[in-house]
């Protein structure tokens, strides 16, 4: 089975847009990227992509999979059995994959529950996306996450509760820096685990080569996962000189999550109060700091944080368009999505559009680095291709 | 957006086959059947099934989505985490409805695990059959099925279990009249609950409105069972003149699940545990026996396979019906018992027959099965699966 993709623009992953560029896949992957010209006399299926733009399939790099997007999403998630949950999980994976995102990381999920999911969509007995899961998000005793974090206090306990996510199976770790919109009584702005307990996380995840992620708001939070190593910064809200410093210097991927204060502003008469106020107070710093980050030339992985209340799965590539409005260039928003962001979960198979990599494909309308829309509303969305097989569009 | 399905045969799933028959479905259901004549100028989409047959999706009234048919099943779902059980369980069923079963009962789970597959297909969030799931079975302390069943003893304790059950959202209730070939320690020939228990157990589950199934497969349990009101005896092995006369007399359905007894003879040196080999072989012509002399008898049975035992594989479930004509049975009854009688067991009267109405759950197989079954029991047969008037 071969598909030559071809009369459109191209952008690469890599930041390059290049027109009259022929993609041929073979089977579920990218066979060869050459000039159009070069496939002359090709006998097999052709698509025409004349209008559109061919560019890697996209990944968001924060996803809650065990979270239904509604007002009270924990209250929600107490309600289901275990087996409920996981079947949510696969529909919202599935739904996510149609938006046009091929790869997700799951920044927190219930119980390993999401890894049955991950397991079986990664072993392709569905069709889903790629994912990458964390398992249990490791928080201090009353810290943002504790009703389905792993809580643990002291370096040695935040040791031990790493290896309890290694062995579960994670692909990532992810470890609370700083309290949160939606955990009742914790402020945003505030330092949880010491420098010590982070640095002892970050340190054993990083020994079994696991990659680390920090929910890292304020800025003594965001400092203290910077300076214990960790790959990647979510949400930064309060970011001043000295972390866009540290962080450029130590090579730290920012994961803006644009969405999640967006759509909590947009339904708060359906959210509870206190993630109301905090959203409120937080909202312009939050994005301030992404334009910081960004014009100071930090490196941005794409992530939505699809699951928080309103937030919903399927809806990821809007994340592109909040980026553009915060002052992200489009073409700078596309590089977060794909090939920044397999670089942050160490994926050399997915993200970019290149030989012998995985054929994980969003083909769009027009041209999204003069209008991000065409990537953002997913109805300029032509098809997603999983393995170089159609999951959601048509190939016309 | 509708289909007229025209140009073969149709077999109506109370045993009928005609020619030159249009059946027309609209969205998910059979909006008319009629002459095809009374067709023209339809200008809709159009399937022809000339050199083949429709009929109605099958139903298989045993399986156990969440046992995956290596040889040791228990052990391989005992090393699940519940949420692998549930994927497991999707796939599976997944994989039932492609085989042309778009409709299964599942006569045991874990957990309630299956719950949630079933809550998912049948709201149609995922393709998959209609299912209907009995949750934990119920059994006497040690008895088939303890590892993972309700284990109750007492008719107050049966009561209770079967409330459970309920509770958790079953849609029929499953109690083991006697003992069985896959648990250790316990004789297939032997009752397990008393008269009183099962009488108890079925009483409640009727009273909200549950139909209610037992595995029985010694003489003395299955009369327990018919006695106390059951709606299908599962595989129904000693039967006897007596059981007969019975359960005919109470409109029992028997369900054979040949199936089951045969995959394990057939891969008894493939890690099957020894003890299930022997009661396997001890039974397999008795079986055969029983199922022929009930059908004789003109007694009701409905299709079910066990699907998920040792190498009784989902998928391959069609192939019972070839095992139902070798015992005797007639390729036309075999048809029946997996499309009309099935739905009649399971109480679903918007499935299991072509008519008006009718969720549109349908098959299309090569040839005439009612002349020949490997139409309908060999999946290099089967031309299409319609899923609530979707193409599978």
């Amino acid at each position: 089975m071969a598909m030559l993709l071809s009369g459109g623009l191209l952008f690469d992953g890599d930041g390059n847009v290049l027109a009259d560029q022929g993609v041929l896949i073979e089977g579920d992957r990218i066979a060869r990227v050459a000039p159009a010209s070069d496939f002359e006399g090709f006998k097999g299926q052709r698509v025409d992509t004349s209008g559109g733009m061919v560019l890697p399939g996209l990944f968001d790099c924060h996803v809650h999979l065990c979270m239904n997007a509604s007002g009270d999403v924990g209250g929600a998630m107490a309600k289901m059995s275990d087996a409920t949950i996981t079947m949510l999980v696969l529909e919202n994976a599935q739904t996510i994959l149609r938006g046009g995102v091929t790869s997700v990381r799951d920044c927190g999920g219930k119980d390993y529950l999401e890894f049955a999911v991950r397991d079986a969509l990664n072993a392709r007995k569905f069709m889903g996306p790629t994912i990458h899961a964390v398992g249990r998000m490791i928080c201090m005793t009353g810290g943002h996450g504790n009703r389905v974090g792993r809580i643990a206090d002291g370096p040695d306990e935040v040791i031990k509760a790493v290896r309890e996510q290694i062995h579960a199976g994670c692909d990532c770790v992810k470890i609370m820096a700083t309290g949160g919109v939606g955990t009742p009584g914790v402020n945003p702005e505030d330092a949880h685990y010491s420098p010590e307990e982070m640095a002892a996380g970050i340190h054993e995840a990083h020994r079994f080569h696991k990659h680390t992620a920090s929910h890292a708001q304020g800025r003594d939070g965001i400092l203290n996962a910077v300076r214990g190593g960790v790959d990647s910064i979510e949400h930064g809200i309060f970011m001043d000189d000295r972390c866009v410093e540290e962080m450029k210097e130590n090579g730290t991927w920012l994961v803006p999550t644009l969405a999640a204060p967006r759509h909590i502003l947009e339904n708060a008469d359906s959210v509870p109060d206190y993630v109301i106020e905090k959203t409120k107070r937080v909202s312009s710093h939050h994005l301030a700091s992404i334009k910081m980050y960004y014009d100071a030339g930090g490196k941005m992985a794409m992530g939505t944080d699809t699951g928080t209340p309103f937030n919903t799965h399927g809806n990821n590539a809007m994340e592109l368009a909040f980026m553009v409005e915060a002052g992200v260039a489009p073409i700078d928003a596309l590089q977060a999505s794909t090939g920044n962001s397999a670089d942050l979960v160490r994926d050399a198979e997915r993200g970019r559009i290149k030989e012998g990599l995985f054929a994980d494909i969003l083909i769009v309308n027009g041209d999204p680095t003069s209008d991000i829309n065409m990537v953002a509303d997913k109805t300029n969305h032509r098809a997603v291709l999983k393995y170089g097989e159609l999951a959601a569009g048509n190939l016309g | 957006m509708s289909t007229l399905y025209s140009g073969g045969l149709v077999f109506d799933g109370d045993g009928n086959i005609s020619e030159g028959q249009g059946v027309l479905v609209e969205g998910d259901s059979v909006a008319r059947i009629a002459a095809i004549g009374e067709f023209d100028g339809y200008d809709g989409d159009r399937v022809d099934t000339t050199g083949g047959t429709l009929m109605p999706g099958m139903f298989d009234c045993h399986v156990h989505l969440c046992m995956d048919a290596s040889g040791d099943p228990g052990t391989v779902m005992g090393k699940l985490s519940d949420a692998a059980i549930t994927m497991g369980a999707l796939e599976r069923a997944q994989i039932n409805l492609k085989a042309g079963f778009t409709s299964v009962r599942d006569c045991g789970g874990k957990d309630y695990l299956e719950f949630a597959v079933r809550d998912a297909c049948n709201k149609r969030t995922f393709q998959g059959p209609t299912i209907h799931a009995a949750g934990r079975m119920i059994c006497m302390t040690g008895g088939h099925g303890n590892r993972w069943g309700r284990i109750a003893d007492g008719c107050d304790d049966v009561i209770k279990a079967v409330r459970e059950q309920v509770h958790a959202g079953s849609d029929f209730v499953k109690i083991m009249a006697t003992g069985g070939v896959m648990t250790k320690g316990v004789n297939p020939e032997d009752a397990h609950y008393s008269p009183e228990e099962m009488a108890a157990g079925i009483h409640e589950a009727h009273r909200f409105h549950k139909h209610t199934a037992s595995h029985a497969q010694g003489r003395d349990g299955i009369l327990n069972a018919v006695r106390g009101g059951i709606d299908s005896i599962e595989h129904g092995i000693f039967m006897d003149e007596r059981c007969i006369e019975e359960m005919k007399e109470s409109g029992t359905f028997l369900v054979p699940t040949l199936a089951a007894v045969k995959n394990i003879i057939a891969n008894k040196d493939n890690g099957i545990p020894a003890y299930a080999v022997e009661k396997s072989l001890r039974v397999a012509d008795r079986h055969q026996q029983s199922v022929r002399m009930y059908y004789e008898a003109g007694g009701k049975i409905a299709m079910g396979t066990d699907a998920g035992t040792p190498f009784n594989t989902h998928g391959d479930n069609a192939l019972e019906l070839k095992y139902m004509t070798e015992v005797g049975i007639s390729a036309k009854d075999a048809l029946i018992s997996t499309t009309g009688n099935a739905a009649d067991l399971v109480r679903d009267t918007s499935r299991g027959r072509i008519k008006e109405g009718a969720f549109a759950d349908m098959l299309v197989v090569n040839g005439n099965p009612v002349e020949d079954i490997t139409m309908a029991s060999d999946k290099a047969n089967l031309r299409l699966v319609v899923k609530y008037g979707e193409v599978v």
